[in-house]
């Protein structure tokens, strides 16, 4: 096999003694049946043969072992990706060969939860599930995005972070403070309190210009500039109790929330306008902890506990006749039940005033209790494979709600272009709004079946679609998410190109930070 | 090089006389002067973009500066050069109450915001009774502590234009896209906005920047709480916090409050000092726009219950002082045009120390302060300190006040010494100083090696030849 | 929308293919579909309590490498059978393969999320692993053992007769002669360990004092099949399987029980697998004593004054029933709980991990026998969070679990009892 003609090669020799020696020889591994498993997910890549298996995994404990092991990936001019659950292949996988996968399996540490002060300081194996139960045990919590809550907490803060709960908490780039930080370059960088005291995270920003700015983007660096090995993030006051209400086997669990404390409300209206003019009041009345504008297949995804289930329902429409256009409210007591009491008396003169309408009441029964708390907990986001095994999305936008409903109208017409491959989604608009309101955020999501043929033809429409849209001088659509080409092709349109070549040039000099993310400096 | 100014910003826009060049070579810090080789007053973007390549092509700092007030040495021109002076764009590009959202220029000051955002019903987010002078977009870009903790998702910059000294002109976050409203701070790419905070002006210029505004509310009550201790504040201040109670909330001392409530000096003054306590906790509930009344209520009755529990007295006044709410609340809500600045009633002006802490370690820096001040001469009663929760009393921004008369070359002396001196122990203390300016800097950066080493490998991406404040920070 | 809907074309997307027997197209199907949520790692997030026990999967714990979950083992089917890999390629196939209890965890997670049977595929990998390389070294005389005893335990038949002996003294019916409604299949773990026999005893005599008409098959029972068919040797499971299934169709019993989760769940779930159909109901002890507790028939006379704390085995709890897409992983998780609370001064602790996110032991799929390492290991994992609950003692009924975590908390520095449930119920007696 060739794999094996690469393993013994002097330089993979070489290689593979350093990292032994760096991290132990248990912790790095070169053997098919370990790296075969490090080079896919639901996403294209592997599907289209763009991925290829790493040529290392490496399981660095702590800051100092993974800055060793990003020494040797720049000594012997290898390149690596750092990391988390590996959900996103776009990003997260190989696409050359002698890549080195770096995992962080054994970076699993709470460092400290300061109850008091509301931060956790956590390593990158740490989940968001892991760091919501011992939030909630302290009368706190943190959001968890549509992904799922196996997550890593950290990718999660480095990459988007959009969560449920973004109304009330705004997106996670400001959820994250202190960072330590291993550079592509092997320096150890800590950003905010961190630069001064290692072992004090409390606070995000500093001192002067604020280097988490390179961490981050629309996307985040998608591991392009090095490896976070650990992260002080927020978390915020929950009225909620100590743990997860929860009952039922699975698959069929309900999640109720004391209704002291939280309520929830699905409310339709004839228009998109209608639903957006709705999340403009809720915003500006300062009521609810998550206001979103689901797409009907949303709805179905994380309600529905099998594929029959799901089908049958849909071909019954339960639900594209009933949400559309609808928003799912939240309303979450913080100070006291009369807070509660007061943001219903509040919400209901929004309705009225809008004219909006609470959905039948025999699907709010079936929908709420078995999925809307997923918003705030976890939305077992890989249920959105299920019905077709992948699913694609297009046109994601965060501006104002605004701006949010003109894209995903747009996005709605790609949608019908693109159909088929892309399946029934029957309005596939997803738009959140964040930060109460100052913000909002769209997205059209679909489902597709994963087939090879399908979805390469697919992906080439979309990406055409991503071209036009740059070549329109349209930013921020699904193209961040697909890190460095898109950067490629868009930083000279947005007048980028300059800046963020020069700072991958200067901190990754080798260009070996999981190239070509997030951007060829010598393209 | 005048003349080349002068062809670049108008004739009348360039100042290169002793007296002028004086006035911008001086600050209310305790700085040494340095003065500029000339000062361009600018009114648009096109000429920040010349004078940009003018810098550039003679290698003449340029230091921007967008108002007529000073603090920190920030403005003072540490290698000559020319100032720009931004304040004269000072319009209000757009307000959209809709997004609550305002595009401001450079010298639009918060007084000037306030107004323009009141028939809107709308707020913009200022730090703690800003000096009259005082650019809101410096304020927002610094960093400066907001008075109100509630809004977890915290700072309230949006977009920029910038303008870099590498020549470029940049927008950050959806900005850059023509067909958005520039609401959403990230991208493009990366998120470079981060890099133009706490910057001082050395990353490059902002002509106009979008920042969140707020609900203005019309119906609120203030209350009070008289502490022994700052210590003794900090606890219902956390709990208050975590029940999302309140708007505005910061604690100031008998010193600070003394000097914001007195109309008359040094009458009222005097009797303030008498009749207030250490400590005081001001805290407004204010209505929403929906039900005002109804939030309120049941805030207050939170707020009662809290304070029953915690045994803490939250009342209308402290110290008997009459009339104190509709003090604070009249303050709160018009901000002076001008007139003079509360904080240098005492002596003409005020030395801050300010850093980031959480609100649990802040007695320690008072007693640490307190007992500085004291060794140079202060007595407790000159100490000015504040304390201002952020995002919900995670952390909090604690300041510490050291009036100073610039007149006297002793006082000058003896502060300039206790603020070095104070500053380097809070420092090692583990202040955070999040904004180092003047002699922080070197304090900071000396500590932070891989990020000094990494800021100033961005410098020369987006500064090559320095041009930009240069001598600032790590630069 | 009049418009014609797009569906999949695709119909395993439209209704998840259940008939056996479980293939290599349905292997392709799961492995092809596994999306690497991660979700096989963890417990499902709603029931993380801690993030100390946040995880599911002794292995991926243990190994750490993503090639040694169910997602890794997915990746790793895929691989074969598209031609990419072959199983001699790498000899840490074997660890991916077996050092794996076969416990379900990753399983009950992934049907969380999607339509899809792990441990079906594990198994099938399995045993195209022994096909093509032949059985693990590790398990040879287990496999040894069964061909030669019909037991895993290398004694010879007539070792049964030493607790049958017991029995029958007790005037328990042999029903290699003798008819009775219900047979209580002993298993060759409680059937042939010292250390275990009273259980047997035990069980037979709240059998007894309640009436119940029941007997043994003493000597001539025969192993159910259950670690052949954990670790791969599906010919052997068959023979003994389909052995079992006409002798006990032959009994006319109405009624299996067995105190062994291992033999429950391979008799009434994985024998639905095999040719001959099954004329009678399964049932684990524990249900039928609960049915009996129900009744108020059981009459206590003692207090015990016990903190304690219930371990879910997984082939009684979330293995225990066939799958059923959409349809709860129901198991036998309430009835030895009630059992428990229905005993005097017995107070219930639970751990985090429980029912059908239970942490296993470490003894099943093999492990036991072949990677006691792993094995201990894992059972010191779940004696840890035992100890965390507060309980005196940690209760279940599976003779791997009693074995394997009593193996496992030798020289742990906080001792942590283990015992059978149907011993502390006998005591109460
Ligand atoms: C079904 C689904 C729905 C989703 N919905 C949302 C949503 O609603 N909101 C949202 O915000 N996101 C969403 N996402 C994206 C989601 O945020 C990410 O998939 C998830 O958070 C990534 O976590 P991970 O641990 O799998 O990251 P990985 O896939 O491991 O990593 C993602 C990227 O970050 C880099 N990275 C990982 N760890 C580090 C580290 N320690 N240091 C530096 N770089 C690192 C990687 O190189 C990679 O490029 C969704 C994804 C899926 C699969
Ligand atoms: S839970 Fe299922 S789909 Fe997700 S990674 Fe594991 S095997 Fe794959
Ligand atoms: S069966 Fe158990 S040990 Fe094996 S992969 Fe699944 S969870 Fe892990």
């Amino acid at each position: 096999m060739a794999k094996k003609d690469i393993r013994n090669n002097d330089r993979h020799q070489q290689i593979l003694q350093a990292f032994q020696a760096a991290v132990g020889p248990e912790n790095v591994k070169d053997n098919p049946a370990t790296v075969n498993a490090y080079y896919g997910d639901w996403l294209p890549p592997k599907l289209l043969g763009m991925s290829v298996p790493p040529e290392f995994v490496v399981l660095p404990n702590g800051t100092l072992e993974t800055q060793a092991v990003i020494k040797i990936c720049n000594r012997y001019k290898v390149p690596f990706i750092p990391v988390g659950s590996n959900q996103w292949s776009l990003t997260g996988s190989p696409n050359r060969q002698g890549t080195v996968i770096i995992d962080c399996k054994r970076m699993g540490k709470i460092h400290e939860i300061d109850e008091k002060n509301m931060y956790a300081v956590i390593e990158p194996l740490v989940t968001l599930a892991q760091l919501q139960a011992e939030a909630y045990k302290r009368g706190l919590y943190i959001g968890s995005p549509e992904a799922s809550a196996t997550a890593s907490a950290i990718a999660g803060h480095c990459f988007q972070g959009m969560w449920g709960v973004g109304y009330r908490l705004g997106v996670a780039y400001r959820n994250i403070l202190g960072i330590e930080w291993v550079l592509p370059n092997g320096e150890i960088l800590r950003t905010g309190s961190f630069s001064l005291d290692a072992q004090n995270g409390f606070w995000g920003e500093g001192p002067g210009p604020d280097l988490r700015g390179m961490l981050r983007g629309y996307a985040g660096a998608m591991g392009g500039f090095g490896m976070v090995t650990k992260m002080a993030v927020k978390l915020h006051p929950y009225p909620g109790p100590k743990t997860w209400p929860v009952r039922g086997t699975i698959p069929n669990q309900i999640s109720e929330l004391p209704e002291d404390r939280f309520k929830w409300y699905i409310i339709k209206y004839d228009s998109l306008e209608g639903a957006i003019n709705f999340m403009y009041e809720i915003g500006k009345a300062e009521i609810a902890g998550v206001v979103q504008k689901w797409p009907t297949v949303y709805y179905i995804w994380w309600w529905a506990n099998s594929n029959e289930q799901y089908w049958t329902e849909w071909q019954k429409r339960t639900f594209q006749d009933n949400v559309k256009n609808a928003v799912g409210v939240c309303l979450w007591g913080f100070t006291s039940p009369k807070q509660l009491e007061y943001e219903k008396r509040v919400l209901e003169d929004i309705i009225k005033e809008t004219g909006g309408k609470p959905i039948k009441q025999e699907v709010f029964d079936l929908w709420v209790p078995r999925t809307a708390n997923n918003w705030i907990r976890d939305t077992h986001g890989s249920r959105m494979m299920r019905p077709s095994g992948t699913f694609l999305a297009l046109r994601l936008q965060t501006d104002t709600l605004k701006y949010a409903v003109d894209h995903v109208r747009q996005g709605y017409e790609w949608v019908e272009k693109f159909s088929p491959p892309i399946l029934d989604c029957d309005g596939p608009d997803w738009i959140g709004g964040y930060d109460f309101g100052h913000f909002g955020f769209g997205e059209t999501d679909f489902p597709v079946e994963k087939r090879a043929e399908d979805i390469g033809d697919l992906m080439n429409k979309l990406l055409a679609m991503t071209k036009e849209d740059v070549q329109n001088g349209l930013e921020n659509g699904i193209g961040p998410f697909l890190g460095g080409p898109y950067h490629q092709m868009a930083a000279p349109v947005f007048n980028y190109e300059h800046l963020l070549k020069g700072i991958k040039k200067a901190i990754d000099p080798n260009f070996v930070s999981n190239p070509p993310h997030n951007i060829d400096p010598n393209a | 090089m005048i003349k080349e100014l002068r062809d670049i910003v108008g004739a009348k826009n360039v100042l290169d006389n002793e007296e002028a060049l004086a006035l911008y070579a001086q600050d209310r810090s305790l700085s040494a002067p340095k003065k500029p080789f000339a000062v361009a007053k600018v009114n648009s973007a096109e000429q920040i973009q010349e004078l940009i390549a003018f810098a550039n092509k003679t290698f003449t700092p340029l230091i921007p500066s967008s108002s007529t007030i000073h603090f920190y040495g920030a403005t003072l021109p540490e290698h000559g050069g020319v100032v720009v002076d931004l304040s004269g764009m000072n319009k209000i590009l757009e307000i959209d109450p809709l997004n609550r959202k305002v595009k401001i220029e450079p010298g639009v000051t918060w007084h000037q915001l306030q107004q323009a955002l009141k028939e809107h019903d709308q707020m913009p987010l200022n730090p703690l009774f800003p000096h009259p002078g005082t650019s809101a977009m410096t304020s927002s870009l610094e960093r400066e502590p907001m008075l109100i903790p509630k809004y977890e998702y915290g700072d309230p910059v949006l977009t920029m234009q910038v303008h870099l000294g590498n020549g470029q002109l940049f927008r950050t976050g959806t900005a850059s896209d023509k067909h958005t409203y520039g609401a959403y701070p990230e991208g493009p790419g990366i998120d470079f906005w981060r890099f133009f905070l706490g910057a001082q002006g050395t990353m490059g210029i902002v002509s106009w920047l979008n920042i969140k505004t707020e609900y203005r509310p019309k119906y609120q009550k203030a209350y009070f709480v008289a502490c022994d201790e700052l210590e003794d504040a900090a606890d219902p201040i956390y709990k208050l916090q975590r029940r999302h109670i309140g708007n505005e909330c910061f604690v100031l001392n008998r010193f600070l409050l003394a000097q914001l409530l007195c109309k008359e000096y040094p009458k009222d003054f005097t009797k303030l000092m008498d009749d207030l306590p250490p400590y005081t906790i001001i805290l407004v509930i204010a209505g929403a726009p929906r039900r005002p009344l109804e939030r309120i209520a049941y805030e207050e009755e939170a707020l009662m219950e809290i304070a029953t529990d915690m045994k803490f007295e939250a009342a209308k006044t402290v110290g008997g002082v009459a009339g104190l709410g509709t003090a604070i609340l009249d303050m709160l809500h018009d901000l002076p045009a001008d007139g003079p600045y509360w904080k240098t009633r005492y002596k003409n002006s005020t030395q801050d120390i300010f850093f980031i802490t959480t609100m649990d370690r802040a007695q320690g820096y008072v007693e640490i302060a307190q007992g500085y001040a004291a060794a140079y001469g202060l007595t407790l009663n000159e100490l000015g300190v504040y304390m201002q929760p952020l995002e919900r009393g995670r952390a909090c921004h604690l300041c510490f006040s050291l009036p100073c008369d610039l007149d006297s070359e002793q006082d000058r002396q003896r502060i300039a010494t206790l603020h070095t001196e104070l500053s380097q122990t809070l420092f090692e203390q583990g202040a955070f100083f999040s904004r180092p300016y003047g002699t922080w800097a070197d304090m900071v950066y000396r500590h932070a090696t891989t990020y000094t080493a990494t800021l100033k490998e961005l410098k020369k991406i987006f500064d090559p030849n320095n041009i930009l404040n240069p001598g600032k920070l790590c630069f | 929308m009049a418009k014609e809907m797009l569906l999949p074309k695709d119909p395993r997307y439209l209704r998840y293919p259940l008939e056996t027997p479980f293939d290599k197209e349905k292997a392709r199907w799961i492995a092809f579909n596994c999306s690497r949520c991660s979700v096989c790692k963890w417990v499902n997030s709603w029931q993380v309590k801690s993030a100390r026990y946040a995880r599911i999967c002794p292995q991926h714990t243990r190994y750490l490498y993503d090639s040694h979950s169910g997602q890794g083992k997915c990746d790793l089917a895929l691989a074969i059978i598209d031609g990419k890999m072959k199983w001699d390629d790498d000899p840490e196939i074997k660890d991916i393969l077996f050092r794996c209890t076969m416990c379900g965890g990753c399983d009950a997670m992934d049907k969380n999320i999607r339509d899809a049977e792990l441990i079906k595929l594990y198994r099938w990998m399995r045993s195209e692993y022994i096909k093509a390389l032949g059985p693990l070294p590790e398990h040879k005389s287990l496999i040894d053992s069964l061909k030669q005893y019909d037991n895993v335990w290398l004694q010879p038949r007539a070792k049964r007769n030493s607790w049958a002996q017991d029995l029958k003294n007790l005037g328990i019916k042999d029903l290699n002669n003798e008819k009775a409604d219900v047979l209580l299949f002993v298993g060759c773990t409680y059937g042939l360990s010292q250390e275990l026999k009273p259980t047997i005893l035990n069980i037979a005599k709240i059998l007894k004092q309640n009436k119940v008409d029941f007997g043994i098959l003493g000597d001539k029972e025969i192993c159910c099949g259950s670690p052949p068919d954990k670790i791969g040797l599906l010919d052997e499971f068959e023979r003994l399987g389909t052995a079992n299934i006409k002798r006990f169709n032959e009994l006319g019993i109405k009624t299996l029980i067995t105190p062994c989760a291992g033999c429950y769940g391979t008799i009434r779930v994985e024998y639905d697998e095999l040719p001959v159909k099954k004329q009678f109901e399964v049932l684990h002890v524990a249900e039928y004593l609960d049915r009996l507790v129900a009744d108020k028939k059981i009459n206590y006379k003692k207090e015990l004054n016990l903190t304690v704390t219930w371990h879910d085995p997984c082939h009684m709890g979330r293995m225990g029933r066939p799958y059923v897409p959409g349809k709860d992983l129901e198991g036998v998780y309430d009835e030895p709980r009630r059992i428990l609370k229905s005993i005097p001064g017995i107070e219930l602790v639970e751990m985090e991990r429980i029912r059908e996110y239970a942490w296993c032991c470490g003894g099943g799929g093999g492990a036991f026998t072949g990677f006691k390492d792993f094995a201990q290991w894992t059972a010191r994992e779940r004696l840890t969070e035992a100890k965390d609950t507060g309980a005196d003692v940690l209760i279940t009924s599976c003779p791997w679990c009693e074995s394997n975590l009593r193996a496992g908390g030798i020289g742990m520095d906080e001792k942590m009892e283990v015992r059978n449930l149907f011993d502390l119920m006998m005591q109460a007696l």
